[in-house]
C-alpha cells in the first residue's frame, strides 16, 4: 500500500511536468489511484478481451465489464476452475466465436454458419455444419462427473422452442442417445432432454421450453437436467446407474452430436446459440451460480435478454 | 448443398490447405469448410467440400472472409475452379452404416 502510494506520488510529479494545468494533471492522478486502490482487472478477462479485440472486435465499457464480472465471480464462487472449456460464439466472425474462455484452445466451425449479434446458428440442419470444440470427454472428466453446457435461444416469441425440432442435439457426443452425453430434444422441441449414457432425464420441467441456459449434469450418481430462462431456474433429476458405452474418439461438437471422430453429427440443428461449455460435474449450487453467470455475460454481452 | 467433389487425396491437401493457412499466421484452427464422404448416388467414394457462396463469404476475423486468403485462388483451382462446383443432395452424406437414432 505504501508503496503505491509513493508511486503515485511520483507518477503525479511527472504528470504536473508533462501537464502544467493543474486540473488534468489531478485528473489523471485521480483515475491512477483509483484503478489501484480496487482490484486490477482479472489477467484471464484482460487475455480474452485482447484476443477479441486482436480479431477485430470492438468491445463497448459495459461488455469489458461484464467478461471480468464473470471471470472473478466464478473464481470467487469456485466453479471456474470446474470448466473445461467455455465458448461465447457471439461476435460476428468465426475466429472470435470459437475461441475458448478458459483454455488457451480453439474450437473450430465446419461448414455454414450465420455469425449474428449474440448467436450463431448453422445455415441449415446438417451433419457438415457442426462446431468441434475437439474436446472429447474423457480428456479430463469421466463418465460419472462431467457437465454440458448450451445456451439455447430462440429469437421468436414465444420465447421457448430454441431447440427448434425434436430430436435435435445442442451439445453433446455420440452416434446415438442410448451411448451419448447431450443436450437435445425429444419428440417435441419444448421437452429439453439431458442424455447420459442411458441415465437420462426425460419429461417436462416446471416451465416450458428449450429455451435458456441449459446443463446436462451428472454428478454422485444423478443425472441432472437444468434451465435457467428470464425468470425461473428448474432441475429434474435421474439417480442411476449408467448402460450406454462411451467412445472416447468422439469429439464433443455444438449444433449436433458427433458420431465419429471427425465430429461429423447425428440430430444436427441449425438452432440459435449464445454459448457452449464443458466441465466437471457440478453440485446444485454451481450449477445454479453457473448459469446464472452465463446468462448475465450472454445478455450484457449482446444486448439481448433471455 | 453447393460444393466440389473431389477425390479423398484433394480433399486432404484442400482441407489440410485451410487449416495451415490459420496456423501459418499464428492462428488457432477456427475454422473450415469440412470435406464430408459421399455414401450414395454417382459419386459415391469420393468428397463432397461445401463451398456456396455463404460458406466462402464467412466472416473469419478482422473482416476477413475466406476469398481474402491468397491460399483461396490456389484451392480453388485445385478443385477445377468455382464454376467446378454442383448442388448435392444432402441424403447422399448421411452415412448408412450410422445406427438409427430415436
Amino acid at each position: 500500500m505504501r508503496k503505491n502510494r509513493r508511486t503515485d506520488e511520483k507518477l503525479s510529479l511527472r504528470l504536473g511536468t508533462l501537464f502544467p494545468t493543474q486540473g488534468v494533471a489531478q485528473s489523471l492522478t485521480r483515475s491512477f489511484t483509483t484503478r489501484f486502490s480496487q482490484r486490477g482487472p482479472d489477467p484471464n478477462a484482460s487475455a480474452y478481451i485482447g484476443l477479441l479485440e486482436g480479431d477485430g472486435v470492438s468491445l463497448s465499457s459495459a461488455q469489458k465489464t461484464a467478461i471480468d464480472t464473470f471471470y472473478v465471480t466464478g473464481k470467487n464462487e469456485g466453479w471456474y476452475s470446474s470448466l473445461k472449456r467455455f465458448y461465447l460464439p457471439i461476435w460476428g466472425a468465426a475466429a472470435p466465436n470459437a475461441r475458448c474462455l478458459v483454455s488457451s484452445t480453439s474450437g473450430t466451425f465446419e461448414g455454414s454458419f450465420t455469425f449474428a449479434a449474440g448467436y450463431s446458428h448453422p445455415t441449415a440442419a446438417s451433419s457438415s455444419n457442426r462446431f468441434d470444440t475437439g474436446y472429447k470427454l474423457l480428456d479430463d472428466l469421466t463418465i460419472e462427473n462431467g457437465c454440458l453446457m448450451a445456451l439455447a435461444y430462440d429469437a421468436t416469441s414465444p420465447h421457448d422452442r430454441a431447440i427448434n425440432n425434436g430430436n435435435k442435439t445442442i451439445i453433446g457426443a455420440g452416434a446415438i442417445t442410448a451411448n451419448s452425453v447431450r443436450i437435445n430434444t425429444q419428440s417435441s422441441s419444448l421437452l429439453p432432454r439431458g442424455t447420459w449414457l442411458g441415465a437420462d432425464v426425460t419429461g417436462a420441467l416446471a416451465t416450458f421450453g428449450s429455451h435458456g441456459v441449459l446443463l446436462t449434469n451428472r454428478k454422485d450418481g444423478d443425472t441432472t437436467l437444468s434451465r435457467r430462462t428470464a425468470s425461473a431456474f428448474d432441475e429434474k433429476t435421474t439417480t442411476g446407474a449408467l448402460t450406454g458405452s462411451y467412445n472416447n474418439s468422439f469429439p464433443i461438437t455444438g449444433f449436433g452430436s458427433a458420431a465419429s471422430s471427425t465430429g461429423a453429427g447425428s440430430q444436427p440443428t441449425d438452432s440459435n446459440a449464445g454459448a457452449f461449455g464443458i466441465s466437471d460435474g457440478l453440485n446444485v449450487t454451481d450449477r445454479s451460480a453457473y448459469t446464472d453467470a452465463v446468462k448475465t455475460l450472454w445478455e450484457t454481452c449482446s444486448g439481448i435478454t433471455l | 448443398m453447393i460444393g466440389f467433389i473431389t477425390t479423398p487425396e484433394i480433399a486432404t491437401t484442400v482441407i489440410d490447405g485451410i487449416r495451415d493457412a490459420q496456423l501459418g499466421r499464428g492462428q488457432h484452427y477456427y475454422w473450415t469448410t469440412g470435406a464430408e464422404p459421399i455414401y450414395s448416388g454417382a459419386s459415391v467414394g469420393e468428397m463432397f467440400i461445401p463451398a456456396g457462396d455463404e460458406v466462402l463469404s464467412t466472416p473469419l476475423r478482422n473482416g476477413l472472409t475466406p476469398r481474402d486468403f491468397p491460399e483461396f485462388d490456389q484451392l480453388v483451382t485445385l478443385l477445377g475452379g468455382l464454376e467446378a462446383r454442383v448442388e448435392i443432395d444432402p441424403d447422399s452424406l448421411i452415412n448408412p452404416d450410422l445406427p438409427a437414432d430415436e
